[in-house]
């Protein structure tokens, strides 16, 4: 399905617009992504964000 | 716009005055857990997580996932959110998980979009939406868990934010038990042209809302991996709320230490226990019980006014009704 409810992740607006009409930003879809509790790339996503947090990786 | 701003309040925003009764009364350091002392192990058992629900699974599955997910024996969710909606929903954990009864009569908002069967007119649109703030009558669903009567419900607000052809997105406040899918439905019978709700989204179930403590399953499940597997507990404690933030929006009642361990053992609070309390109480109120470290120790039903309970010198204020302190944290002074 394709959502429709867009969000401003600068300001919180809601809006079914692409760019924000109270701040200019662009738009993301409200919801949240789809989750499956297998999880299977979970891995590889957490080290993604694991550097994004500057988290050290243990070894 | 000035007055759409004040008019966008749910009453769980409404400000409660504090009442003292014992101005001298004192709360001893080494007694009770306060929310930002708990270890962690202790703030998952006393948790409730502010969950941005997917679409797709019932809140019923995503209550399992987190069970199993975090190894967990007991978990709730305050408020049932249908499959295809997303957003606000409160999953309480273990020791915690009854506090959900809190949220079950709080008030609630959602971004609902409305697609009109034909065209209508901007001005109409707006207009009608505006008659449906205030009392409107709703029978319950077919699929639903309560009896299917006629019953009141009240809209607090309804703020239309942008009309795409026959596509209307708003911003609506509820009372609890409010059913979006037919406020839609009955919108469009009002504008004439039949109406159905095409996407929803719950911004906020009383004193949760969509602020920085909102976590979704994927940072919920990963922080959870930091805090076991890397040893980084930051993530995960704030991914998790303290259980006396559910009861932000009831009225409180706080007590002195020396009541505390008599009320988790299950004696009703006694007028001489109390310290301080809300304004505007009446018998029959749900409200919580507080330590004077703003721990939650107890919920119950208030069993006199505010102003009974800081005039009487005896008599039973609040009769207990679930007790979620644990008994150890303060000490038996009876």
């Amino acid at each position: 399905m394709r959502w429709r409810i867009r969000k401003c992740p600068e300001c919180g607006r809601y809006t079914l617009k692409e760019v924000c009409p109270v701040c200019g930003a662009e738009t993301k879809v409200a919801h949240p992504p789809k989750f499956s509790p297998e999880d299977p790339y979970g891995e590889y996503r957490r080290r993604l964000k694991k550097e994004i947090l500057g988290i050290g990786v243990k070894k | 716009m000035a007055r759409d701003e004040v008019r966008k309040i749910l009453p769980a925003d409404i400000k409660r005055e504090v009442l003292i009764r014992d101005e001298s009364a004192e709360t001893n350091p080494k007694w009770g857990f306060p929310p930002e002392k708990r270890p962690m192990e202790m703030h998952m058992q006393f948790g409730i997580i502010n969950l941005d629900k997917p679409p797709g699974p019932t809140s019923h599955e995503v209550v399992a996932w987190i069970k199993r997910l975090f190894n967990l024996s007991k978990a709730g969710h305050g408020g049932t959110l249908d499959p295809k909606v997303s957003g606000i929903l409160p999953v309480a954990l273990e020791r915690a998980t009854r506090v959900v009864q809190a949220l079950l009569p709080a008030g609630k908002e959602y971004v609902a979009l409305m697609h009109l069967h034909d065209d209508v007119p901007e001005e109409k649109i707006n207009a009608v939406m505006r008659e449906f703030e205030g009392e409107i009558i709703q029978r319950p669903p077919l699929r639903s868990a309560v009896k299917r009567r006629l019953r009141t419900r009240k809209v607090y607000y309804i703020d239309v934010l942008e009309i795409d052809g026959r596509d209307v997105l708003f911003r609506v406040g509820v009372e609890a038990g409010t059913y979006i899918r037919s406020l839609i439905h009955h919108l469009g019978l009002a504008l004439g042209v039949g109406a159905h709700m095409a996407e929803l989204r719950r911004t906020r179930s009383g004193p949760f809302k969509e602020d920085e403590t909102l976590v979704t399953l994927h940072d919920l499940l990963d922080y959870y991996h930091f805090w076991k597997e890397d040893g980084v507990e930051e993530y995960f404690r704030k991914a998790i709320q303290p259980m006396e933030k559910a009861v932000e929006h009831l009225p409180k009642v706080w007590i002195r230490d020396s009541a505390v361990a008599a009320v988790t053992y299950g004696a009703d609070l006694a007028v001489p226990g109390v310290v301080k309390l809300n304004k505007g109480i009446k018998p029959g109120d749900l409200v919580a019980v507080m330590t004077l470290k703003d721990e939650l120790v107890a919920l119950g039903k208030a069993k006199m006014s505010s102003q009974e309970m800081l005039n009487k010198g005896k008599g039973i204020a609040v009769d207990v009704d679930k007790v979620f302190m644990p008994r150890e944290w303060y000490p038996k002074m009876w």
